[in-house]
């Protein structure tokens, strides 16, 4: 009952129930479900936690929130949705993304990167998920899900960067600005 | 306003083995079984109807020849059409006539050691030699240590619920026919190759085709958006479990009305098949309601009770804020195990799950107690429905049709019926249904349990027509069923079979009342003067009148002798084996000698003419409202759910992929 009040449900949303987008990746149609998405979450979430904080914090907070949100507007065939597998996929590619651009990432990185890639690419190619076929009954696994994560875990990976470089060159002509004042400054005392 | 959950039923009927189709051997026999060497089932759906042919090759493993006797769940709504029995290098097809006749001309050749067959059924009555709801069939001679064939044919037509069809091979019975227990051994292995084929042909795009229970075996092969088909092959199968086909059309379908007419020509009498479709606009239901579930708890029910209190433990979670459910069970007496309505709060739920588990199952069937307990102390100002659940005939206390239904139009509920296995009392379940306004349907042992919980709560969560009648105009009709319909709910396709004398433009109008206002919805179309494409139609408005029937005598306005009377008529006429006829399977020189019409066997290279026809095309489209939509809104679908899912696949992904980052932190 706690699960139906917490679900993206078209019906209800549509009501005005809008907190269902931001509860609705972190309830399950089974107890199965629960399992393989939370060891997976767990995995990827403490280590990305660790690693690049706020780059985890924006995938988390942005996929759970932003893939109900897609549901709702582009997937109108579907009426309720549960589950954390998007934000799972979000989290593997930010993962995979910042490790990747390590100097040193080892082969096995590059395996679980083109596998989950070519995953992906399978179910949006095929329509449906390659092992996961039913959650609960009338209720499907949804490949979008996966793919709409995973962007936002890619983005994720990559906004920091620019914001680096920003920071960067903000400091630069932070530092430029500093040493005119000073000259200024010597000039004008001199 | 009321909502029902009919989950309950599901559960009970899921994975429970009861009694199967097989050959039956007296248990006072001292000759070994009969044997079923392959069973193949060919199925096609097409549009409306569905055409089962199955064929059995028995072995007899004595040292003589015996007779062979095969028993077969009654398929709902079918009409056995067809039978032919190879004997060596003989063959020998069936004709239908009254059941005592067949029984006599049967009973003299196998005396005379001639070759015969005999096709029986104790569809809604009782007979002392067939199981109920069964069909039987006998050969008088099976050669000593040598095979024989047999293929028989029925026809059922198949309406699309919520947007999802459904196609059961009902070999499970209900198990409640004790006497015919105690009597009969069956043996229901199939010692070879058990064969499935299903080709499902449809207008209407299908997004889905799926066989729960038998997922991994079944090989799904799509040839068009609308056409499919389906293949389970098993060696040394058994014939214990049914074998169910769901197919989910496409979301976004419109309502419609669709029309398949058999007139051979001009100056012969048109048969008609209506399918009506609404696409109207059924609100969810908000209120709390109340819920009353009567449970079967008699002996039959040993080995269910577990996945029936796993079922009401499902429907009850699905409860929300407001609702309130009561228990009550039945065997021969009934209990009210919740004693009055319990608020369905999570506590609750939990509570009174473990309790619905815990009991235990008792002796006699007695659905009247259950029912009549069940509507006592109701709340007038509180929406109430009642959720029965049983596996089979009701044999204890009142049992006379005409009392149920004078106790249900005494009191305001709608019962909603799920009968598990297949060879219920269909009639009362009608009539119980019919008088209360509710629906009632059969779910098989191997069901997809859960999805038709779906499938009926969407139906009970939503907003109905109610007082709803069709009327068609403009075209002289006669002897239809279907028209006076009562209740609409949210998915449900209307069905309507009919006469018609000659072709013309028809208005055909839909009125019914929603929330307190008068509907009506209309449409014209043409009736052809002639159509040779479906000529199995008239064995389905026969059939649908023989049901017909039946309903007005379990109603009491109907004589039991006028009742019996007709149905032998339109059985006789049509061919189809019913309780007053049967099918005799002999040589054509023996059916000259006795003087019996081969009716059928006209009937049949008629049929077969068109098959071949149909065969060769794809789906046709038999909608008929195009120019004229009967309903502006869409066809209602179940509406699908969603979820992110990982595999343990991509989990050990996910797993390599932690190494590896912690692999490449730490050397950097």
């Amino acid at each position: 009952m706690l699960s139906e009040a917490l679900q993206y449900q078209r019906d209800a949303v549509n009501a005005g129930q809008w907190w269902r987008f931001a509860t609705a990746s972190f309830v399950h149609w089974s107890w199965d479900q629960v399992m393989w998405d939370g060891i997976a979450f767990v995995v990827l979430a403490l280590i990305a936690a660790r690693l690049w904080r706020v780059r985890f914090f924006v995938a988390f907070v942005v996929s759970a929130i932003a893939i109900p949100l897609f549901v709702h507007f582009f997937v109108r065939g579907v009426d309720t949705y549960r589950g954390l597998s998007g934000v799972d996929s979000a989290l593997f590619a930010l993962v995979a993304i910042r490790i990747g651009g390590q100097a040193k990432a080892p082969v096995l990185h590059w395996i679980c990167f083109v596998a989950f890639a070519s995953k992906i690419a399978f179910e949006m190619f095929s329509g449906s998920t390659m092992f996961v076929r039913e959650l609960a009954p009338g209720v499907a696994s949804l490949p979008v899900a996966h793919l709409v994560g995973a962007a936002i875990g890619v983005v994720a990976a990559l906004l920091p960067e620019l914001r680096l470089q920003c920071m960067q060159l903000f400091d630069q002509r932070s530092d430029r600005i500093l040493e005119s004042l000073h000259a200024y400054g010597e000039w004008f005392s001199g | 306003m009321k909502r029902i959950l009919p989950f309950l039923i599901l559960a009970a009927i899921f994975a429970i083995r009861a009694r199967a189709a097989g050959t039956l051997t007296p248990k006072t026999s001292t000759e070994q079984p009969i044997q079923i060497v392959s069973h193949d089932v060919n199925v096609v759906i097409d549009n409306g109807f569905a055409r089962t042919e199955v064929v059995q090759v028995f072995h007899n493993p004595n040292d003589k020849d015996v007779e062979a006797v095969y028993s077969f769940p009654v398929p709902k709504s079918a009409s056995l059409s067809e039978i032919t029995i190879w004997s060596g290098d003989r063959e020998m097809n069936g004709e239908v006539v009254a059941a005592e006749q067949a029984k006599k001309a049967y009973a003299e050749e196998r005396n005379a050691g001639n070759d015969a067959g005999l096709g029986e059924c104790s569809c809604n009555k009782k007979k002392d030699d067939v199981e109920f709801g069964s069909y039987k069939f006998s050969i008088a001679r099976v050669a000593a240590s040598a095979d024989t064939k047999i293929r028989f044919v029925y026809y059922q037509p198949l309406t699309i619920d919520t947007g999802v069809g459904r196609y059961i091979y009902p070999l499970q019975e209900g198990g409640t026919d004790e006497a015919a227990k105690s009597f009969w051994l069956r043996n229901a292995q199939v010692e070879q190759r058990f064969a499935m084929n299903v080709e499902l042909k449809s207008a209407w795009p299908v997004d889905e085709v799926r066989v729960p229970g038998a997922d991994a075996e079944a090989k799904v092969t799509k040839i068009d958006n609308g056409h499919y088909k389906v293949a389970i092959e098993r060696q040394h199968g058994d014939l214990s479990h049914a074998l169910v086909l769901y197919y989910r059309l496409a979301d976004n379908l419109p309502g419609r009305v669709e029309m398949i007419a058999y007139k051979p020509n001009a100056a012969a009498t048109g048969t008609f098949m209506m399918v009506v479709t609404p696409g109207i606009d059924l609100k969810p239901i908000t209120s709390g309601a109340d819920y009353v579930f009567v449970l079967d708890v008699s002996g039959s029910m040993q080995g269910k009770l577990a996945t029936l209190a796993h079922g009401v433990a499902e429907t009850m979670k699905q409860m929300k804020t407001g609702d309130r459910f009561r228990i009550v069970a039945f065997s021969d007496h009934a209990n009210d195990v919740t004693h009055g309505f319990v608020d369905a709060s999570p506590q609750s739920v939990e509570e009174w799950s473990q309790k619905v588990a815990a009991l235990t199952p008792q002796s006699g069937t007695n659905i009247y107690a259950g029912l009549e307990l069940a509507i006592k102390g109701l709340n007038a100002d509180r929406a109430t429905s009642v959720i029965l659940v049983t596996d089979g005939v009701a044999n204890e206390g009142i049992i006379d049709p005409k009392e149920f239904r004078k106790l249900l139009k005494s009191n305001d509920v709608r019962v909603f019926g799920f009968v598990m296995g297949n060879n219920a009392n269909w009639p009362l379940m009608r009539t119980i249904a019919d008088a209360s306004g509710g629906f009632y349907s059969g779910v098989s042992n191997d069901d997809d349990i859960i999805g038709q919980i779906l499938l009926a709560k969407s139906k009970i969560t939503s907003e109905a027509l109610h007082d709803a009648t069709l009327k068609i105009g403009g075209v002289n009709v006669s002897d239809t069923t279907g028209t006076v319909i009562g209740k609409v709910y949210r998915g449900q396709q209307l069905v309507i079979f009919g006469r018609y004398a000659k072709g013309g433009r028809a208005n055909v109008t839909l009125a019914a009342k929603l929330t307190g206002a008068d509907k009506t919805y209309t449409t014209q179309f043409y009736f052809p003067e002639t159509d040779t494409a479906n000529p199995e139609l008239e064995r389905l408005w026969a059939l649908a009148m023989t049901e017909d029937v039946t309903a007005r005598e379990y109603a009491g306005v109907m004589p039991e002798t006028e009742a019996e009377n007709a149905i032998r008529d339109i059985g006789i006429r049509y061919q189809l084996v019913t309780d007053y006829t049967s099918m005799l399977v002999l040589s054509d020189g023996d059916f000259a000698k006795r003087g019996i019409d081969r009716n059928n066997k006209q009937r049949i290279e008629v049929e077969h003419a068109a098959q071949t026809v149909r065969g060769q095309q794809g789906a046709q489209s038999w909608r008929v409202d195009s120019s004229q939509p009967m309903f502006s809104g869409q066809s209602h679908s179940l509406g699908h759910g969603g979820g992110g899912a990982f595999d343990p696949a991509t989990v050990l992904l996910a797993l390599m992929l932690a190494a590896s980052a912690i692999a490449t932190s730490r050397r950097c």
